[in-house]
């Protein structure tokens, strides 16, 4: 039985911290984004659908719970719902990556799309019963479209620097994926 | 192996209970800053306040280079941009020069008239450090707080221009300002000319909506609009900006702040203005004594 190291495991978690601060860093910048501009994806949620996707087993949750609720606070959202809902969501992404380690592309990102779609939905449906105030119906749903748009992409540039890749079917490192 | 599978087993429902504790904890934190929301933003300011003041030798000069590189992109226009600046020019040194006369005349007048300015309107010059993050929000954070320069809510901020927010949340060494066009604000003006009253409400849009107005056939597209100082929380006569009209009808407003570079602000120290309590005791008749109430002198 192969195992995943500690200190490669820690490595690994070090390693989507900083690209975590990284994406919080780039939004926080004061580059004067006017108002009613197109929102982009959530990098954040996508980073971390896309770990799971790959290495369900790699990332403990509280490295998730970490990185969301720091977002929460830093960008002025709601505190706490936006980060139970993404734990929900990535906590349902990977039990679908346990349960088909080697699903085609094309189904990761319907499956993505469809728990970021849920994720989406919930967050508006419970922010409407609590009467918080909120953006405008359509630049969430672009904001939606965008963040699902996007997966490809982070998928491939996360793939290959941070052995993100496709695990192929005699592969150790799937092993370590699955169990450690 | 056999072993390690037990154990892992025997190790899931104990972390399928963490995780649902986790869960709900997470949403009784959201309970709470929905029920508590100013003790909740207090502990967001703080942790704001603790962390990013600290990134500002990152946050400020990466934007600059970033606004660098995009200002290099637009040197291909640079010929039609310089005809356009010099005609601009221009017209400005007319403007200057009929506004020395104006200031000359003022001055002169003040002198006649001993007008004494308020000198509780002093600024403080922020820098903004950073912006909101999200989309949806529309705020920036400023590198001044409440221990240095005593910043506090509900203070004006503007640009040198125009208004541009107002301080909703204030940390030790950071402050943030909510911005006009945020869905959050509102803000009471008066348009100019004709002095009607409105709402100045943020929609996430660049052009805030002028809402309340009494008498909207009376408003022109292109009229000033000045903060009213109805409430008391906003000095009266900031410039806020025009008013536009939309093709459905709706009067909004073209901010006179320069809302695509903020990088300067300053913020309005203002104190409360004077406060008249009880107001009957100033304006109108002098009232006779009031007669004892009790029924002895009634049925006297």
């Amino acid at each position: 039985m192969v195992n995943i190291s500690l200190p490669a495991r820690l490595w690994k978690i070090f390693v989507f911290l900083t690209l975590a601060s990284l994406i919080a860093f780039s939004q926080l910048l004061p580059l004067s984004r006017p108002a009613g501009a197109l929102p982009g994806p959530e990098l954040l949620f996508l980073m971390a659908a896309a770990w799971t996707m790959r290495r369900p087993r790699l990332i403990p949750m509280w490295v998730f719970l970490l990185a969301f609720f720091a977002a929460d606070i830093l960008f002025v959202r709601p505190l706490g719902l936006h980060t139970a809902l993404a734990l929900i969501a990535i906590d349902a992404l990977r039990w679908r990556a346990v349960a088909a380690p080697r699903m085609p592309f094309l189904r990761e990102w319907l499956t993505v799309a469809a728990v970021v779609a849920t994720l989406t939905l919930a967050e508006l449906v419970i922010l409407t019963i609590f009467f918080v105030p909120q953006p405008a119906l359509g630049l969430t749903l672009i904001r939606l479209i965008f963040t699902v748009l996007v997966y490809p992409l982070v998928v491939l540039l996360l793939a290959s620097p941070f052995g993100l890749n496709r695990p192929k079917s005699n592969d150790k490192d799937l092993i370590v994926g699955r169990t450690a | 192996m056999a072993k390690r599978q037990e154990q892992e087993d025997f190790g899931r429902p104990i972390k399928r209970l963490m995780f649902g504790f986790v869960i709900l904890v997470l949403f009784a934190v959201f309970l709470f800053w929905r029920i508590d929301g100013p003790r909740a933003e207090r502990f967001r300011a703080e942790v704001i306040d603790r962390v990013v003041p600290s990134f500002d030798w990152a946050l400020v000069p990466v934007a600059r280079t970033v606004d660098i590189a995009r200002s290099l992109q637009s040197y291909e226009r640079l010929q039609s941009q310089n005809r356009d600046l010099r005609r601009e020019l221009q017209q400005m040194r007319a403007w200057k020069e009929a506004a020395l006369r104006l200031e000359q005349e003022n001055a002169k007048l003040r002198d006649l008239n001993n007008v004494r300015l308020d000198p509780a309107l002093t600024v403080v010059t922020g820098q903004v450090l950073a912006d909101s993050g999200s989309p949806f929000r529309q705020s920036v954070l400023l590198n001044v707080g409440s221990v240095r320069d005593g910043i506090m809510d509900g203070w004006a901020v503007t640009d040198g221009l125009g208004l541009v927010g107002r301080i909703a949340g204030v940390g030790d060494n950071s402050s943030r300002v909510l911005l006009l066009t945020d869905a959050t604000s509102r803000i009471p003006v008066t348009i100019q000319p004709s002095g009607q009253r409105a709402m100045l409400t943020g929609d996430n849009s660049p052009f805030p909506v002028l809402e309340f107005i009494e008498a909207p056939e009376e408003v022109r597209p292109g009229d000033r609009v000045i903060s009213s100082g109805d409430g008391g929380v906003f000095p009266a006569g900031l410039l806020v900006g025009n008013v536009v009209q939309t093709r459905d009808g709706r009067l909004r407003l073209r901010l006179a702040a320069d809302y695509v570079r903020l990088e300067l602000l300053l913020v309005l120290r203002s104190n409360r203005g004077e406060v008249v309590d009880p107001p009957e005791t100033l304006i109108g008749p002098q009232l006779p004594p009031e007669l004892p109430q009790n029924d002895e002198v009634a049925d006297g």
